[in-house]
């Protein structure tokens, strides 16, 4: 071998520091000069290496993602955030299905009833509830157990596939309420109620009921308050005015805040 | 590393009328521990009390040196811990990768390079590297069992508690099991909960067998195995005394209790004396069967 690969040059190729026709040249070189390829190699940074290698194979071996998970990396949430979204039922075609179905029933009867929106107002909330009964605790939630043995299985699992629960329920209340008959300020009064009813429904779990019987306590008292209140009152949406709305929101106000000192009820070893 | 990873005092869990754990005191280091009990003896109470998942009636629990009750002291143990449950549980959509994922998350690996890294070795260690991205429902039962394994690796806890790590495994998978465990790196505390004695023998410095809720023994497998030495029989014919005994592949007898007519003794294995221990009874037997 007549030359060899000078000291600044392979300085230069190993921070990589050197343009790309004279790296070729050392890679060339070295493969039959295993006297550069010693002096190459003394000096190998291998945290360097390691990094180059990391980043290739996470390019390379990236894993299949599924189409919603895609779709909510997509509109910019982040990776870890919508592996753990995924999971939450309510995002799965079947359970979107049956929403679908469930508002198109609350709207068609509100329609027959007489351009009445009092089904719709009356059901809709109930949809975020039967969504975070399946999106939480044990007979919903296969991999619970490992989960709660986690440091973020518990209130922090919960209150993100909550919130992807609300989201998804809204949206699509929000769509529905366009179908509904003329009905003013109205067509909207779901959206309190929803609220009051969910964060409700989370601070009853933090008690010794599971989910699910959080959900149908606070659904079935929700439909019996709306009953009590259209009966008594001839004003019609009694149940839904300002006076109402002023209510639900001081009780969504509320049960947030006993629901943030109960955190660590969701992570406490006796929900089993 | 903690003296005690685990330290039970006095620990009592019900369920309704049946004492699933009556007053068991235990301590648990490093190194592999075996947990041997028939069906119902309370292992799986005792596992999961360890992976705060359930908390007792009464007594005090120590985990990793510290207090589980405490809010932030469980949460410490819980970046500590890995756990492997007796039924894990799967979102059956998820690829092997997305649910291992799905745990280190969880785990609070936000890094998604760090994470991904973490994934595939303990993917590559459980030996599913070629099946990371099949779905979880096309996995077989013995796949599953290792992902199951795979996720309680992440993060090199402190703490592994595997539930029946070995169910459903065939045999050279088994080997390969137990050549992980005991090359564990860092020498973490684990406890290994099972029906199979030769897993014991074969793996555990330490095993603590339990029935009906307390410990029958705490001690080495030679241990375990001398606890039947001179009660262990070979003999040309069954004899009904015997607390158990089956006919071997040779045509002779094994008798374990009370010596039958013309019978010779016998080196006791850790089968032996478990089956003494917990056995006696017709649930021994069926084992045996």
């Amino acid at each position: 071998m007549s030359w060899h690969v000078q000291a600044p040059t392979i300085d230069a190729y190993i921070s990589g520091r050197i343009d790309d026709a004279a790296a070729f040249s050392v890679e060339a070189h070295v493969l039959a000069c295993s006297q550069c390829r010693e002096a190459l190699s003394a000096r190998d940074d291998t945290d360097r290496h390691e990094r180059i290698w990391s980043a290739l194979r996470d390019e390379i071996d990236q894993p299949r993602i599924g189409i919603a998970e895609r779709t909510l990396i997509a509109v910019g949430i982040r990776d870890d955030i919508a592996r753990l979204l995924v999971t939450t039922p309510v995002l799965r075609a079947s359970w979107l299905g049956a929403v679908v179905a469930t508002f198109a029933f609350a709207v068609l009867t509100s329609r027959v009833g007489g351009h009445d929106p009092l089904p719709f107002l009356a059901l809709a909330p109930l949809i975020p509830l039967a969504g975070v009964a399946a999106a939480f605790g044990k007979p919903a939630d296969p991999a619970w157990e490992l989960g709660l043995s986690t440091p973020t299985g518990g209130f922090t699992l919960m209150l993100i596939r909550s919130t992807a629960v609300l989201a998804v329920s809204v949206v699509l209340a929000a769509l529905a309420t366009v179908a509904l008959p003329e009905a003013g300020w109205s067509a909207a009064a779901w959206l309190l109620p929803s609220l009051a009813l969910t964060v409700l429904t989370l601070v009853a779990s933090s008690t010794r009921l599971s989910t699910m019987t959080s959900a149908s306590v606070v659904g079935g008292s929700w439909l019996a308050v709306v009953a009590v209140a259209d009966r008594l009152s001839d004003q019609p949406l009694a149940g839904f005015g300002s006076g109402a709305q002023l209510a639900f929101a001081a009780i969504t106000a509320m049960a947030v805040v006993i629901l943030m000192a109960r955190h660590t009820s969701f992570e406490r070893p006796t929900r089993i | 590393m903690e003296q005690t990873a685990i330290d039970l005092t006095g620990v009592v869990k019900r369920f309704g009328a049946v004492r699933a754990l009556d007053g068991v005191t235990l301590g648990i280091g490093p190194g592999v521990t075996g947990l041997l009990g028939p069906n119902g003896a309370g292992k799986t109470t005792m596992m999961r009390i360890a992976a705060t998942v359930l908390a007792p009636d009464s007594g005090t629990v120590r985990l990793l040196d510290r207090d589980p009750t405490d809010a932030d002291d469980r949460v410490e143990i819980r970046r500590r811990l890995g756990y492997l449950p007796q039924e894990p549980g799967f979102y059956q959509r998820f690829t092997a990768f997305e649910f291992v994922d799905y745990v280190a998350i969880l785990k609070e690996m936000s890094d998604r390079r760090a994470r991904h890294e973490e994934v595939r070795r303990v993917l590559e260690v459980a030996g599913l590297g070629d099946v990371a991205n099949r779905k979880v429902k096309a996995l077989s039962g013995g796949m599953r069992r290792r992902l199951a394994f795979a996720q309680a690796l992440l993060r090199d806890p402190g703490l592994l508690l595997l539930d029946e790590p070995t169910a459903g495994l065939d045999p050279e998978q088994r080997l390969r099991f137990r050549e992980l465990v005991s090359n564990l790196p860092n020498r973490p505390a684990v406890l290994l909960s099972t029906h199979m004695t030769e897993d014991v023998t074969a793996l555990c410095e330490r095993v603590i067998v339990v029935a009906g809720g307390t410990v029958r023994f705490d001690g080495s497998p030679d241990a375990l195995a001398a606890t039947a030495r001179g009660r262990v029989w070979v003999a040309e014919t069954a004899d009904a005394r015997a607390v158990l005994s089956w006919r071997m592949g040779d045509g002779r007898h094994r008798h374990i209790g009370d010596p039958p007519a013309g019978a010779e003794l016998t080196t006791p294995t850790v089968d032996d004396a478990y089956l003494l221990m917990v056995g006696g009874a017709r649930d021994g037997r069926e084992a045996a069967a």
